[in-house]
């Protein structure tokens, strides 16, 4: 083991030398032609998840020419070393005006009929058998706003219940991926690679939030980013800064001034379906029973 | 031992066969994936690299900040610009106006957030339109909410009516 | 409002609305479960030596090989991006239940190659010598350059194979069971998520692959004008009768035990099975797949009907096993994402349309493709026919040129 994680080290040290030299693809092909390096490139690349500690280079840099629609490129001092995203929905807060759904899909594209992120209405009215009728709601996940509730039930509890992707610190979703396309960043977003994913779909079953779709345009697996092109920027989600009523609330744990990281000491919180120890970063205030 | 030279032949045939796959294979992995765990680097930095489309209250400040203030002084302060204007892509390019800049105006807009549900805060203002159109005695538009009709009173920057009466009897807090 | 909802009943998850595994998804396990049942019958021959299943030692090989080699063709056919498909072996995520599927795939075929030319080894060559031109370049090809058929190197392939043959049991099993477990260690799905899951599939598998093999058999000598083999039928019949006790019994105990500890998901699963499937799971899984065959063999195991009933029998309890088990495979892929992961609603069912992509016209030719590929099997690799009692009795006919390709 150890004499295995010396080579991905060297490996590793090499490759990045070579990067500096500018002969990366070349001399890491090179390398890779070697039995250590295929032996290391097989189990380094999956098993030991041939991480360099001490890698300098901690911002990552944009590919050359590879997205010929970007222009406008992050902030070059990011470090994701630096930050830690979390999330905080309040949901006695929620008005269910659905911005915020709204918001999300003219910010990412999100296709027609899928969402990064919805609303779910609630309504719970007392029955004659001592016991409660529970009806919910999404028309088009909120994208619409709510209309006047059809519902029979005389509602003597209601709430809306925005959710997301709960971008889970132990996610089911990228532990399932075969190819790596989907994978955690150190600043704690789930992201998808659709230049990696096979469209297997695999995800969207394994995550038990129903926050992934397969997207019908790049058939490729699609969720919430958290707007990660701009909380890297230091803007908010677009979601977040559509939310008029503040129930959305996004955060950074490695600041001490956080709001949420002053909301998640002070005041109780839950997160969604916590029995499946995802530990989701996307934490909530006030939620029922009812909800899963 | 003898007559065995079938089965070096093969065991030979497959060794090449699994030492050309790993060959190939190192040849085919994407240049940063492996980096920093199994998954594309690159991709990180492509995510990163996409472009914002609402450019959130800064963005408008730059050459609206006295509508910016006057909507940060009223019951408005925190509705964002572009959920009844548009998102700030689409007005501006390269720092500068390119598009005329959209806006909703339609009730049906105003009622997106201030319908009564029942799922709704109680402290959330929120009407029956037809009841409150009554009860301030705007002429009955009837199910068409395409009108400017809420504009006669609200002001969306400053929504609050500047005559008292009608805040009474209009917006009723704990509706129903 | 322009968005079009499926048609649904209760609250899903907005994006639950969608049935992302489609047909194709059931026909993967069920293709997989035959190869893993058919190498199983060939492996009681090869490494056991159980002579009475000699008849179908090689049409099992051959069968197990071709539809191996259509398992993944269903799975191309879903892949949003079947060119990166390859993705999986060079970029495996070991993190990943499902990475491990270009490794067993492969190791299976390797394995399952290598015991095809053990065993047919004598024939290719026997082949070559009786022929000529590019046919006999291709045999010459096929063995490898080396025309050795002494009774030594024969005994050094007879043990070669019983070697392949029981690595190839486990393999066969890890390949099999290892889909169930891409459905078993979900824990987002509470009708998926139980360990029993691989042992079903297993199970279930070496159900289907006895049953398509009895079809097969019994097809091929009805072909070839052969006599079908009394001891052959007889032995795989009270086989079948076997696993298919465990299989049901599996199949029972796992609901039984979801409702007896009537925990939050069994009522969500419980009116799927009942209400939803109802048809396919009482219906077809359990009624007609299930309990009839459990009898009709039962007849042929404790009654011994004479060798016509007792045939028709096992072809009829064969046809609906293979029923059985599609639908078992329908109910479990296509069952779970019938009810949204809110555990509040349901789709209003699946049906793949005729001509789609994933649709039940591509089903039908990727289902029907195996047994195509073994009809090719069979005229290049012979299935029944004992080549070297042929060969030399054989003359040359008078286009032959009979060069003999003797051991260098």
């Amino acid at each position: 083991m150890s004499k295995l994680k010396n080579i991905t080290e060297i490996t590793e040290e090499a490759r990045q030398e070579a990067e500096r030299e500018g002969r990366r693809d070349f001399l890491f092909r090179l390398a890779g032609l070697t039995i250590g390096g295929v032996f290391v490139n097989i189990l380094g690349s999956g098993l030991l998840r041939g991480e360099a500690e001490g890698a300098d280079d901690v911002t990552p840099t944009p590919a050359s020419g590879r997205q010929g629609q970007v222009t406008n490129l992050p902030p070059k001092g990011y470090n994701w070393e630096d930050h830690l995203y979390a999330y905080l929905i309040d949901t006695t807060k929620c008005i269910g005006c659905g911005m915020c759904v709204r918001a999300c899909k003219n910010e990412n594209d999100v296709p027609d009929g899928f969402y990064r992120t919805w609303i779910e209405e609630y309504l719970i009215a007392t029955n004659d058998h001592g016991d409660f009728d529970v009806q919910v709601f999404s028309p088009n996940g909120g994208l619409f706003g709510f209309q006047a509730s059809q519902s029979p039930l005389a509602v003597s509890k209601g709430f809306f219940v925005p959710k997301m992707c709960n971008h889970c610190d132990n996610t089911p979703c990228t532990q399932v991926c075969p190819v790596g396309a989907s994978y955690q960043t150190k600043d704690g977003v789930v992201l998808v690679d659709k230049e990696q994913c096979i469209g297997c779909g695999y995800c969207i079953q394994a995550c038990p939030y129903g926050s992934r779709f397969l997207d019908p345009v790049s058939h490729t697996a699609s969720k919430c980013t958290w707007c990660y092109h701009r909380i890297t920027r230091g803007l908010r989600p677009a979601c977040v800064a559509a939310c008029p009523t503040g129930t959305r609330v996004f955060g950074d744990l490695k600041r001490t001034d956080d709001p949420v990281l002053v909301a998640l000491s002070k005041t109780r919180v839950q997160v969604l379906q916590p029995n499946l120890l995802t530990k989701p970063r996307c934490y909530y205030v006030g939620l029922d029973l009812e909800v899963r | 031992m003898e007559h065995t030279k079938h089965i070096w032949r093969v065991g030979i045939l497959v060794i090449v066969a699994i030492t050309g796959f790993v060959f190939f294979r190192v040849l085919l992995i994407p240049p940063s994936y492996g980096i920093r765990g199994s998954y594309r680097y690159d991709n990180v930095a492509e995510q990163m690299a996409i472009e914002p489309r609402h450019g959130e209250v800064r963005g408008c400040n730059e050459c609206h900040d006295e509508r910016v203030d006057e909507l940060r002084a009223g019951p408005h302060e925190n509705v964002a610009c572009e959920n009844c204007h548009a998102p700030l892509s689409t007005h501006v390019k390269d720092d500068e106006k390119e598009w005329d800049m959209s806006v909703n105006k339609t009730g049906e807009w105003c009622v997106r957030c201030h319908l009564f549900l029942p799922a709704r805060p109680k402290s959330h203002p929120q009407i029956d339109p037809v009841e409150h159109l009554v009860k301030v005695g705007v002429k009955q538009v009837g199910r068409d909410w395409s009108d400017v009709v809420c504009f006669k009173c609200h002001e969306p920057h400053d929504p609050t009516p500047e005559d008292e009466d009608t805040v009474a009897s209009g917006i009723d807090g704990n509706a129903k | 409002m322009p968005i079009l909802v499926p048609e649904h009943t209760g609250f899903l998850f907005p994006n639950d609305l969608h049935v992302s595994w489609s047909l194709m998804i059931v026909m993967y396990p069920y293709i997989t479960g035959l190869v893993a049942g058919a190498f199983i019958v060939s492996s009681l021959y090869h490494v056991f030596g159980s002579e009475r299943f000699a008849p179908v030692g090689r049409l099992s090989l051959g069968a197990s090989f071709c539809f191996l080699i259509f398992a993944t063709a269903p799975l191309l056919n879903h892949l949003g991006h079947p060119e990166r498909a390859f993705n999986i072996m060079i970029t495996p995520n070991f993190r990943s239940a499902m990475a491990g599927f270009g490794i067993l795939y492969n190791t299976y075929m390797l394995i399952l190659a290598l015991e095809i030319w053990f065993v047919w080894r004598q024939d290719i060559i026997l082949i070559a010598r009786h022929s000529r031109g590019i046919k006999r370049q291709f045999y010459k090809l096929l063995a490898l350059g080396v025309y050795d058929i002494s009774a030594e190197a024969l005994a050094h392939d007879r043990k070669a194979t019983r070697i392949l043959a029981s690595i190839g049991i486990p393999a066969a099993c890890a390949l099999h069971g290892y889909v169930g477990f891409l459905f078993g260690a979900l824990k987002s799905n509470p009708w998926w998520s139980t360990p029993l899951m691989p042992i079903v599939f297993l199970f279930s598998a070496v159900v289907s692959g006895i049953a398509a093999l009895i079809i097969m058999y019994m097809i091929s000598m009805k072909i070839t004008g052969r006599s079908i083999s009394d001891e052959c039928v007889d032995g795989l019949s009270k086989m079948l009768w076997a696993f298919l006790i465990v299989t049901l019994t599996l199949e029972i105990l796992e609901i039984v035990t979801l409702a007896y500890e009537a925990a939050e998901e069994w009522q969500i699963i419980s009116s799927l099975l009942f209400s939803k499937l109802s048809l396919e799971y009482v219906g077809l899984q359990m009624m007609m797949g299930g309990f009839v065959p459990l009898i009709l063999l039962a007849i042929i195991v404790l009654m011994s009907p004479t060798p016509p009933i007792r045939n028709t029998l096992a072809l009829i309890s064969s046809l609906l096993l293979l029923v059985q088990v599609f639908a078992m495979r329908w109910n479990v892929v296509i069952g779970g994402q019938l009810f949204s992961k809110s555990l509040r609603g349901f789709r209003d069912g699946y049906q793949p349309s005729f001509f789609e992509r994933e649709g039940v016209l591509a089903a039908v030719l990727i289902l029907l493709a195996p047994f195509a590929a073994t009809l090719v099997f069979a005229r290049v690799l012979p299935l029944f026919d004992y080549i070297d009692k042929q060969a030399q009795t054989r003359r040359p006919g008078p286009g032959e040129q009979q060069v003999p390709l003797t051991s260098e």
